[in-house]
């Protein structure tokens, strides 16, 4: 062990015995000696042995938790004034039963493990193609939705793992997972990392994240041609979030993602209109680049034992489809573990370049009539009741469970532009949620 | 359009960063997290919900939806 | 979901580890009870193997003692207290014991202290980080004022190298967090009410760090309506006349503790100013029953205000 050089201690040491101190009432002495010391006994007490190791601050679980979830979504059948009768199809959409089910389960000191899977169901007819409305003069509508027939029933597989390693300041995690449909399969991969500063004030995270996806479109789709009786789309995305401590109730977060999608990227199930009479296979352009910055808030009002979640987004991408989302959350506390959060949801987005209800004569490489590329605005609203009950039926279990109905309506009304031609297709729905957790 | 993104996204992270600065952030210790700990201070409460929401909006919207982490997409029209 | 207590009595005050459950729990508090025990051994005054005894039997000897890494540390730290508080927080200060005998019901005589307080000082001693010397025979090095404390921390600190996520360690009522609860909540502390016994004066919700207490209430004399505690001037040789009652909460305990110990070493008023300086949440109780601090705390009694609070104490 070296030899310290002790000799400003030494020196007060000797400099001042004790018995020169005033009794007197100086406050304002011990008061400025009080600032002073906390940080030289603190930096003296990480110098003691085993006294530096910081508190881990994440941990991973140490109990192992459940939760299932069942949802019920029902779209809006398509209006009969926006549907294109003659064409065939049918003015019933999308309905889905989705099951969701979580394991979280601590497999050592550092790590613990999360296994996600999801199952749909799902049926109901899909848009096609959107055609002019002969009685736009009396309607005042310009365009009508062709729908597909009812589509035969549809499942989707989904299963996702992640692991998460815990360090003294944060979390490195890996990620991987498939999905899988009657046409479609996709497997992806990822890794993130978390890190936070600050005595945890300020968490810094980024992830990367890799997927492949390949399409073999069944009947009703459209051959484009191509020699492969696959389609394959890749996807690389990065994203990253800086989280602020603001002040003891108020968190503030920033995030930002990038996604660059490559190959084959259009709707095989779906065409558009040119001219009077053809139809061209839905066609959009081989590679998409998409950013999103985001803000989340979250900050406790203590004299209503509530709190409130303001999030809020920019999208833009390269098919210029820019995209504006708020939303608000009200989180109310009741009977100390009842909570009931009404929530509102507020979206805009413009058009994709290449996007038009119907085309002119001269066709274009690249096209789509698809809804979801057209300008549109929603508004959702939904009310959720969450309980969590300790310690019941006897020690050792805890339970979650939830209940929530949303409702959310798109229309070109709604959206920030002016929309003179809405898509016919723009699409609403309710959703009905149930969860169920426990912890044991 | 490139470059007025580039501005866009230019404009957005500085009026963030001021947000965080100028909101004059206090040092929250240790001890003083009681209130930040509640499970409705959470930046993501339910992700089993989120993660719902997430696929009804990637199916629905054409936008990118934030706080996504891994997962594939699916064909969903 | 409850945790699992292994009570124990350890450094002359009954301890607890608290850890909820899991398959190594009692390999973990094992291995925590073990440590405190190894502490105590290595720094107590009634152990003649200790390295406090060994010290000890060389004062007087121009030579000194050579310690090791644990040993010297403490002893920077020794260092720190005692210029951070001006000279009161002071390791030498134990022989001053020898005058005070709490049992005896009798006040010491003024040549009964003078010769000890000779012996009294830190500044006396030669401590160069490797090798200490008290050069004057009688002289003492008493770890006891903090070494509670740093076990404390150091024992939650094994139990997190070990494994363990949730749990607390309590040597006395001196408690730093393994973790939170096993749900993410606060712990809650209580902390001992200085003039009813086996009573809280408060409880505190503690998330994570650790608290210490000092009070005046473990060894003092009734004389004459007058109390003398045990915590001594140690310019003076005489009782502080100061706060009845302190408990800071800091990250580390052996911080907190000797918080507590240096604001009990002054007079009241400067003990509260220097507490409030500090900057670390405290609640502190003065000599007339009135509380003050910073600390967020339930009262332990609902009918517990000030004036019942004051009407327990002992006026001057």
């Amino acid at each position: 062990m070296k030899k310290r050089d002790n000799t400003e201690l030494r020196r007060f040491e000797k400099a001042s015995p004790p018995n020169t101190r005033e009794a007197s009432a100086e406050g304002d002495v011990w008061a400025s000696a009080g600032a002073r010391a906390l940080g030289a006994l603190a930096s003296g007490a990480l110098a003691l042995p085993g006294l530096a190791l910081p508190a881990r601050a994440d941990s991973p679980v140490q109990e192992t938790t459940a939760r299932g979830a069942f949802s019920y979504y029902k779209e809006d059948n398509l209006s009969p004034s926006d549907f294109d009768n003659t064409s065939g199809g049918s003015r019933e959409r999308y309905s889905i039963f989705a099951y969701q089910f979580n394991l979280l389960t601590p497999l050592t000191s550092r790590i613990d493990a999360s296994f996600d899977m999801a199952f749909e169901t799902m049926s109901g007819a899909s848009p096609w193609w959107v055609v002019p409305d002969p009685d736009v003069a009396t309607t005042g509508q310009a365009f009508l939705q062709v729908m597909s027939g009812a589509t035969i029933f549809d499942q989707r597989f989904d299963g996702q793992i992640t692991v998460n390693h815990y360090f003294d300041r944060g979390r490195a995690s890996l990620t991987g997972g498939a999905s899988s449909e009657k046409d479609y399969l996709s497997g992806n991969i990822g890794g993130s990392v978390e890190r936070n500063y600050n005595d945890r004030n300020t968490t810094h995270s980024l992830g990367l994240g890799y997927s492949w996806d390949t399409i073999t479109p069944t009947d009703g789709a459209t051959n484009h041609g191509r020699t492969l009786p696959e389609y394959l789309k890749n996807v690389f995305t990065l994203d990253t979030a800086l989280s602020q401590v603001i002040t003891r109730s108020t968190l503030f977060e920033f995030a930002f993602a990038y996604k660059r999608s490559t190959g084959f990227l259009s709707d095989p199930y779906k065409r558009y209109l040119v001219g009077t009479g053809t139809t061209l296979p839905d066609s959009r352009p081989d590679t998409r680049n998409q950013i999103t910055l985001a803000g989340r808030l979250r900050q406790h009002i203590a004299p209503l034992n509530a709190s409130v979640h303001l999030d809020a987004a920019y999208h833009w991408d390269d098919w210029e489809v820019n995209g504006f989302s708020a939303e608000l959350g009200w989180y109310q506390t009741v009977f100390e573990v009842v909570r009931i959060i009404p929530n509102f949801r507020y979206y805009s987005q413009s058009q994709a370049f290449f996007y038009g209800p119907i085309f002119q004569s001269s066709s274009p490489v690249i096209g789509t009539s698809d809804y979801r590329l057209s300008p549109f605005g929603a508004i959702s609203y939904g009310l959720r009741a969450e309980a969590d009950l300790v310690d019941w039926p006897a020690r050792g279990f805890d339970w979650f469970a939830s209940a929530s109905y949303d409702r959310y309506m798109s229309s070109g009304d709604y959206a920030l532009q002016t929309v003179e031609n809405p898509n016919p297709g723009l699409v609403s729905y309710n959703l009905f949620s149930v969860q169920l957790g426990g912890r044991f | 359009m490139r470059r007025t993104m580039i501005v866009h996204i230019a404009c957005v992270m500085t009026l963030a960063a001021l947000l965080i600065g100028a909101s004059g952030c206090a040092v929250v210790k240790p001890w003083e997290r009681d209130t930040l700990a509640r499970k409705d201070m959470a930046l993501d409460s339910d992700p089993m919900r989120a993660t719902l929401q997430n696929h009804i909006r990637f199916s629905k919207e054409a936008s990118l939806p934030v706080g996504g982490g891994g997962g594939g997409g699916c064909g969903c029209n | 979901m409850a945790p699992r207590r292994f009570p124990f009595r350890a450094m002359g005050a009954p301890c607890q580890i608290q850890l909820f459950e899991t398959p190594d729990v009692e390999r973990i508090a094992r291995a925590a009870i073990d440590e405190v025990a190894r502490l105590e051994s290595k720094y107590s005054r009634y152990r003649d193997d200790s390295v406090t005894s060994l010290i000890n039997r060389s004062a007087g000897r121009s030579g000194g003692v050579a310690v090791d890494a644990e040993t010297a540390a403490l002893l920077d730290y020794a260092a720190i207290g005692h210029r951070e508080s001006g000279g009161r927080f002071d390791v030498t200060s134990g022989v001053l014991r020898r005058a005070w005998d709490f049992r005896s019901g009798r006040l010491p005589s003024q040549d009964e202290i003078a010769p000890l307080l000779e012996r009294v000082g830190w500044h006396r001693v030669h401590w160069d980080g490797e090798r200490i010397v008290l050069p004057l025979a009688g002289m003492e090095i008493d770890f006891g004022g903090y070494v509670k404390e740093y076990a404390v921390d150091r024992v939650a600190g094994l139990c997190r190298e070990l494994g363990a996520r949730h749990g607390l360690v309590d040597l006395g009522g001196d408690v730093a967090l393994v973790g939170p609860q096993s749900d993410g909540s606060a712990w809650r502390v209580g902390i001992r009410h200085p003039r009813i016994s086996r009573t809280a004066l408060a409880w505190i919700p503690l998330p994570s760090g650790a608290i210490a207490t000092s009070g005046d209430y473990e060894r003092f004399m009734l004389i004459d309506g007058r109390r003398y505690g045990h915590i001594l001037d140690p310019a003076t040789g005489w009782p502080v006349e100061g706060l009845v009652s302190a408990s800071v909460v800091a990250p580390h305990c052996v911080v907190a503790g000797t918080a507590t110990t240096i604001a009990m070493l002054l007079p009241e008023d400067e003990g509260r100013a220097w507490l409030e300086a500090l900057g670390l949440p405290y609640l502190c109780v003065d000599r007339k029953g009135g509380c003050h601090g910073n600390l967020v705390a339930t009262p332990a009694s609902v009918g517990s205000t000030a004036e019942s609070l004051a009407s327990q104490f002992v006026h001057r």
